[in-house]
């Protein structure tokens, strides 16, 4: 089991390098670069700076030069927030994020998978239909009509919670944006969980339970909730990636510190290295998440367990 | 005169077919089993025989509709509430079905599979509960019980799967073991040991065996008595030598010929019935089988027969039964 863990993760390395060279040679091949301006700058002061980040190199040097630094744990310093390491503006971003993603998530499971089940069990009755018109809803309308709404009822109509910030009002901080953040993943979680319980219930080992005279509850609990959230737990693993590493919108919209803005800001400011560093975060996240659920699938799955 | 275990009276069961339209699975069967009894159901696939089996213990999908009268022990199943029906599962009457290889769990070990049986219906302990299991896997002829117990289903063939949802189905001695084409998904060789471990089984457990199946021979080999169905309706009943022999209905005999031979001249072609099942939601008028019958009189056209009592032994439902016109089994 652990030589065969082992064995996946150093599997993902090339993954992971094939990930950061594609990253490294898009970036370069944008147009424009970190340094240009509506005026351009003196080009001695150029020049300078070009020298300083290593870009008067030619482009397989400037590579090489990377990974070699990527060997040391070093991703470089940032071109547009000078006086900083791409490492300490992840560093300080990222802790903020993943609590945020966190609390999301875990809302999203337990609150999706609960409704997912009993949708399920209740299935075409008005709960059921009620719900998955909801989740639907709740997936097609964007982050950035309901993070607004959110603000708009419950601070500044209702007045309950802050309407943004971090770790000024504590915890009511957190309570809006976890709720934007998980309501999309409450609705898709739900909708897999109703589906995959669903079929599962249709499956004959449960017909043989119900044959046993058992009742519903335990065979719900003990037989078909085990397969019916392998589904779900496969939907988890990226998605929880993407989550713990932030959402641009609602960090803009809520005022949070955390490093979903890089994303994007970073790619527009053509900020090569902090591109990189999102990239390679975000991509080693996936990695693990992915890693950590067939971790789980083995755990669960008595099938897999041997082999 | 006493009740017999098991009295079937009558049952319907039907599904909603498009257009207000009704298929009618089972129509008006009846049926009883003594306690220690064998009864075979035959009857080709769509004929009912499984969704009897399910309707015995309300198991039947939420969208059949099931009429009539099951009475087991004295006690009527038909309309209990869930709770009083599980009293009844796996307790008082015990449930094998076609599929062994999906039929258990592959998320649990098969002890937690057959022991929650026990701790349910006889609330003993989980220790006590296991204990009993490895005695039944015994029973079963399932060599090294304690330590089968901690596997899992795919550990296991399919031959020795159904002997442990046999042994599960048993657990709690039940007065009724219902075996719903308990060998179909098997090997012929499995298939035989699974038939004689029934049959030692009933006898040594005094069970009652409610054997349904498509294979009139298998049927024959286990059951004292045999009902042939067909479209829903009992066609024929009684002992299982006479069916195989002397056949009355002209579907028993034409379920005889039909099969293949290993005494039959070389060359010799099957006789298959010529046609179809009826559609369950489009059942002719008069007698369902008689666009397929060889022997079909007027009246076979806008009478439904009943199953009448032709001596002691069996009845049988046709306008035209084969021994009344003279016609031997097999010449249809």
């Amino acid at each position: 089991m652990l030589t065969h863990a082992l064995k996946r993760l150093l599997g993902a390395a090339p993954t992971l390098l094939l990930l950061i060279t594609l990253a490294f040679f898009l970036m370069r091949a944008a147009p424009g670069g970190p340094f240009d301006r509506e005026r351009a700058l003196p080009p001695q002061i150029e020049a300078a700076l070009q020298a300083e980040y290593h870009l008067d190199q030619p482009l397989w040097r400037q590579y090489l030069h990377y990974l070699g630094g990527l060997a040391h744990g070093d991703l470089g310093p940032s071109f547009q927030y000078s006086g900083f390491s791409v490492a300490e503006l992840i560093a300080s971003g990222a802790p903020v994020s993943f609590k945020l993603g966190a609390c999301a998530m875990s809302l999203a499971v337990l609150l999706g998978g609960l409704l997912g089940c009993v949708a399920a069990l209740r299935r075409n009755s008005i709960f059921d239909r009620a719900l998955m018109a909801l989740a639907m809803l709740g997936l097609s309308v964007p982050n950035y009509v309901v993070a607004p709404l959110l603000i708009l009822l419950f601070a500044i109509v209702l007045g309950w919670l802050p309407a943004g910030g971090w770790s000024t009002h504590g915890i009511g901080d957190a309570v809006l944006p976890v709720i934007a953040l998980a309501l999309p993943q409450i609705a898709t979680i739900a909708r897999l969980m109703r589906a995959s319980m669903i079929e599962t219930l249709s499956a004959n080992f449960i017909r043989t339970a119900r044959a046993k005279g058992l009742p519903m509850r335990l065979i719900v609990w003990r037989h078909a909730l085990k397969p019916a959230l392998l589904p779900v737990l496969s939907y988890l693993g990226p998605a929880a990636a993407g989550i713990v590493t932030g959402s641009v919108v609602i960090e803009q919209v809520f005022a949070i510190p955390g490093i979903g803005r890089y994303f994007v800001q970073a790619a527009l400011n053509r900020d090569y290295t902090l591109v990189l560093g999102v990239v390679i975060f975000y991509g080693a996240l996936i990695i693990l998440f992915n890693f950590l659920v067939d971790l789980l699938y083995g755990l669960l799955d008595p099938r897999l367990r041997l082999s | 005169m006493a009740e017999p275990l098991l009295q079937v009276r009558d049952l319907r069961i039907s599904f909603a077919a498009g257009q207000g339209g009704e298929a009618h699975a089972v129509g008006g069967l009846s049926f009883g089993l003594e306690a220690g009894q064998t009864l075979g159901i035959v009857g080709e696939s769509g004929s009912g025989k499984s969704q009897t089996a399910l309707a015995l213990l309300g198991l039947q999908s939420r969208a059949a509709r099931v009429g009539g009268s099951v009475r087991f022990e004295g006690r009527e199943l038909l309309g209990l509430d869930e709770r009083a029906l599980n009293q009844v599962r796996g307790n008082r009457i015990g449930l094998v079905f076609q599929d062994p290889m999906t039929s258990l769990n592959p998320y649990l070990s098969i002890g937690a599979q057959m022991a929650e049986v026990l701790v349910q219906h006889r609330g003993l302990s989980r220790a006590a509960a296991l204990a009993d299991s490895a005695r039944m896997l015994d029973a079963v002829r399932i060599a090294d019980a304690a330590a089968r117990l901690r596997q899992y289903p795919h550990e296991f063939s399919g031959g020795m799967r159904q002997r442990v949802l046999i042994a599960t189905a048993l657990l709690c001695h039940p007065a009724l073991l219902v075996a719903d084409e308990p060998t179909t998904a098997l090997d012929v060789t499995v298939q035989a040991e699974i038939l004689e471990l029934l049959q030692q089984l009933r006898q040594e457990l005094g069970l009652a065996l409610l054997f349904i199946s498509h294979d009139l021979d298998v049927v024959a080999e286990v059951c004292e008595r045999v009902l042939v169905m067909y479209a829903g309706r009992a066609v024929e009943s009684g002992p299982a030598a006479q069916l195989l022999t002397a056949p009355r209905h002209p579907y028993t005999a034409g379920l005889l010929a039909s099969r293949p031979r290993l005494d039959a001249p070389a060359g010799e072609p099957l006789r298959p019935i010529p046609g179809h099942p009826p559609d369950p939601a489009r059942l002719p008028a008069g007698c369902a089988f008689r666009p397929r019958c060889a022997v079909a009189v007027p009246a076979c056209e806008t009478l439904v027969p009943e199953l009448r009592a032709l001596d002691e032994s069996g009845g049988c439902a046709c306008h035209a039964p084969l021994r009344d016109q003279g016609v031997g089994p097999g010449v249809v």
